[in-house]
């Protein structure tokens, strides 16, 4: 089983995505690795992933604790379709940072189309709906 | 008694004027506001008492000369002008007595500002039977002045209407009192006792310069008599101060009637600020918090279907019995590649049995511990976000009802704030905050004066039951000095005569309080429009003038200001005839306070006051336009008092 990698890594052309997410207010007072999973997050709600070559150090992979490895795994699992992916860590969090990488121009592109009030509304309401297809028994 | 004319000379507006009155009508007198008709009644008490208690608060701000303005204007430089104002009053019908004031100024400065050049004199002018005039000057003449209105009663004479409506709102008891003191005459009784009182200490001194008990005695009796003057002293100012206190609590009341209690609606607005401000911290927290909690809930649902896929791997690897792992597949395999048994080792070969039992072993195993071991370690994280997720709804209904909740109230305390503001919004809220602080600071000086008054009223009992037994004591030391009996003789009868004259000026006063009472009841049921609607009006022991309606309450505080000045005048007239100084009655603007049916029924009452007196009166034209049906110059001596075009001299134009 390979190791997981020591830092966490977005495209060098996602960090003034971030920066101007953080600057109008949706990611600001969140750290990085929050920043990142909520990116990866909408990447996997809409199933789009996309490979970078230039990289850029995000966080240290020690700053996702044990919930934030975990859901890296359950990511890599669940877009493998193979438990196995678990003996290459590498491969899960190479995953996961595609998704992310997705993620982060979706939600960028749904903040530039609107206001920041508006976009915490907007996200809110994603959020619900999400809830709701998701059918989770009470 | 009437006044017959009055002859003005160079006396603020009244430059050479001469006014006479009738005496059998009533006299009215009818000039905008300004144009001096209250200097009228400010130049009879110039001209008798030497003041001008009327004056407008304008003249005494920018103190305007008493000398009238166009003769200062025509003066020159170094010219001596007089002010003169002459009162004609006939008695019974009498030659007319002429009372003189002259006051002389010379004319100097660079505005030609009148300064007094000689003291003022006063004359009185009587004339007998025979023609004879004899003129009186100093005292001579103010004695003449205490026969038609006594300084000391002058203000039942000369009243504003304002002062009239207030007669029985304020301080009554003290009025009347004050008024049937002044009334009664009874100065001379008071003056009497206290010269009997210093011959009796003169007398005590004497007995003790022979005897060293009653020495003793004495000198007690003196502290405790300037002690009992003390109290009273003290008594009589906690009681003026109280009447102060009151007339400006009543005053600062009638101020604050009507305009919002400003310091109770700013402590309010205070209140609800902080209030404020403490449940918009709340509501930025709970909003931070909703935040908060959608960004982490909206991770893991963004992410649920991957935690929901590996969740149901893991349970269906349970079921499998894959977990927890059953065997280490990378241990068998390096055995497979080192042919050593890794345990005990033993070496086997390629093809052996101990070979092929390894590879059945692998066979069985699908997932390496490795991988078992690190589902098992994901698995708990995962199911507490499930966890999280199926909570989701619940977790952030209840947050945004609570901020719905702080919203509302917010939005309420937002509300009751602008409404708060706007009940105060176009007042002078440091004036009315100030007349608050005056009323209150008021109301704390006749509070603190009450106490005091107990306690010296508690004082005064005590000094006087110390006065008896102490008087006591001097009479039996007296008593048992026989060289003293004639000295204690002399103190007895000093002592009968200041109780006789005590007595009889309390009867006086009780007899004059009861004619006064009968006399203002019948007046006031004379002058009284709706007689029926009332039963009786009397002023009672302790000076407490009350009026009952035909139910039998009481009502004074409920009366309108018409009837208040009914019964105002119905005390005052009752206070002339038993007085015996019939002079006549000046109103300056008797219909102030008056208002709707009942000007018509007080202007009644005028015409029928002016049939038995002298009754002057003073109006606006805007006072008078409603009434001219009633007063008019068929049934008054009608004057119009018009000013100059300069505006610096009066005309009086009979109508």
């Amino acid at each position: 089983m390979s190791k997981p990698p020591e830092k966490i890594y977005i495209a060098k052309t996602d960090k003034e995505k971030y920066e101007k997410l953080e600057k109008e207010g949706f990611f600001e007072d969140r750290n990085h690795k929050d920043q990142f999973l909520v990116a990866m997050g909408f990447g996997v709600k809409n199933k789009v992933h996309r490979s970078f070559k230039e990289r850029h150090e995000f966080f240290w992979r020690k700053d996702l604790g044990i919930e934030g490895e975990t859901l890296i795994s359950a990511v890599g699992i669940y877009f493998a379709y193979d438990v196995d992916i678990l003996t290459d860590m590498s491969k899960v969090y190479g995953i996961a940072e595609e998704y992310a990488h997705a993620g982060i121009d979706l939600l960028y592109n749904k903040m530039e189309s609107q206001q920041v009030g508006t976009f915490w509304k907007q996200f809110e309401k994603d959020i619900h709906e999400i809830y709701r297809s998701l059918n989770l028994p009470k | 008694m009437i006044i017959e004319k009055i002859i003005f000379e160079n006396y603020r507006q009244y430059k050479n004027v001469e006014i006479p009155l009738s005496s059998k009508k009533l006299n009215l007198f009818i000039g905008k506001m300004g144009v001096g008709k209250t200097n009228l009644l400010n130049a009879i008490n110039w001209c008798l008492y030497y003041n001008e208690p009327y004056l407008s608060r304008k003249e005494e701000d920018i103190q305007l000369p008493i000398m009238n303005l166009k003769t200062i204007a025509d003066a020159e430089k170094g010219e001596i002008k007089d002010v003169k104002v002459e009162i004609w009053v006939k008695i019974n019908g009498e030659q007319p007595l002429i009372f003189t004031r002259k006051a002389s100024f010379i004319i100097a400065g660079e505005n030609n500002h009148p300064t007094p050049y000689r003291s003022p004199e006063f004359k009185v002018r009587s004339t007998d039977d025979r023609g004879n005039t004899e003129i009186y000057e100093g005292e001579d003449a103010e004695h003449y002045v205490e026969r038609f209105v006594p300084t000391g009663i002058k203000e039942f004479f000369f009243f504003d209407g304002e002062r009239l409506d207030k007669y029985f709102k304020e301080s009554t008891r003290e009025n009347i009192r004050h008024s049937i003191f002044q009334i009664s005459q009874t100065s001379l009784l008071n003056s009497i006792s206290e010269n009997l009182n210093k011959i009796k200490q003169d007398f005590r001194k004497e007995a003790g310069k022979r005897s060293p008990n009653i020495d003793c005695i004495r000198t007690q009796l003196e502290t405790i008599e300037k002690n009992q003057l003390d109290a009273k002293r003290r008594i009589d100012e906690c009681k003026r101060q109280i009447k102060i206190a009151n007339d400006n609590i009543q005053e600062y009341e009638e101020k604050l009637s009507g305009v919002p209690k400003v310091d109770d609606i700013k402590s309010k607005i205070t209140e609800l600020e902080i209030k404020l401000n403490d449940k918009e911290l709340i509501y930025e927290s709970k909003i931070t918090e909703k935040r908060d909690l959608l960004y982490e809930n909206g991770i893991i649902l963004l992410n649920y279907p991957a935690i929901e896929k590996v969740i149901q791997i893991i349970a269906e690897k349970r079921k499998k019995g894959e977990i927890p792992p059953t065997g280490d597949l990378k241990l068998l395999q390096k055995i497979l590649d080192d042919y050593t048994c890794s345990i005990c080792g033993s070496k086997f070969s390629s093809g052996s049995s101990q070979e092929k039992s390894v590879k059945k072993l692998m066979d069985g195993i699908d997932l390496s511990s490795e991988i078992g071991h690190e589902l098992m370690r994901i698995e708990s994280p995962l199911t507490i976000y499930q966890n999280i997720a199926k909570k989701f709804n619940e977790n952030i209904r209840k947050i945004s009802q609570d901020i719905e909740s702080y919203k509302k109230d917010l939005d309420e305390i937002t509300k009751n704030i602008g409404d708060l503001k706007s009940k105060i919004i176009g007042f002078n809220d440091e004036k009315i905050s100030n007349w608050a602080k005056q009323k209150k600071s008021f109301e704390d000086v006749r509070d603190r004066n009450n106490q005091n008054l107990g306690v010296q009223e508690e004082n005064l009992k005590t000094l006087k039951k110390d006065y008896e037994r102490l008087n006591e004591e001097l009479a039996d030391e007296l008593k048992r000095e026989s060289k003293l009996k004639t000295i204690k003789k002399k103190i007895d009868f000093i002592e009968t005569t200041v109780n006789v004259a005590e007595s009889i000026k309390n009867k006086i006063m009780e007899q004059i309080r009861k004619k006064i009472s009968e006399e203002t009841k019948k007046k006031f049921f004379e002058l009284h429009w709706k007689k029926e609607s009332f039963n009786e009006v009397c002023i009672d022991e302790d000076y407490d003038i009350s009026i009952t309606n035909s139910m039998g309450f009481p009502c004074l505080g409920s009366i309108s200001g018409g009837e208040r000045e009914i019964l105002a005048l119905s005390f005052t007239m009752s206070l002339h005839r038993i007085s015996g100084f019939d002079a006549p009655i000046l109103i300056d603007r008797p219909l102030t306070m008056v208002s709707g049916e009942s000007i018509d029924y007080v202007c009644e009452a005028f015409l029928n006051i002016a049939k038995e007196k002298q009754l002057i009166l003073f109006l606006t034209p805007n006072e008078y336009k409603g009434i001219s049906q009633i007063l008019n110059s068929k049934t008054c001596h009608m004057f119009e008092l018009k000013m100059t075009k300069d505006e610096k001299e009066l005309v009086v134009i009979e109508v």
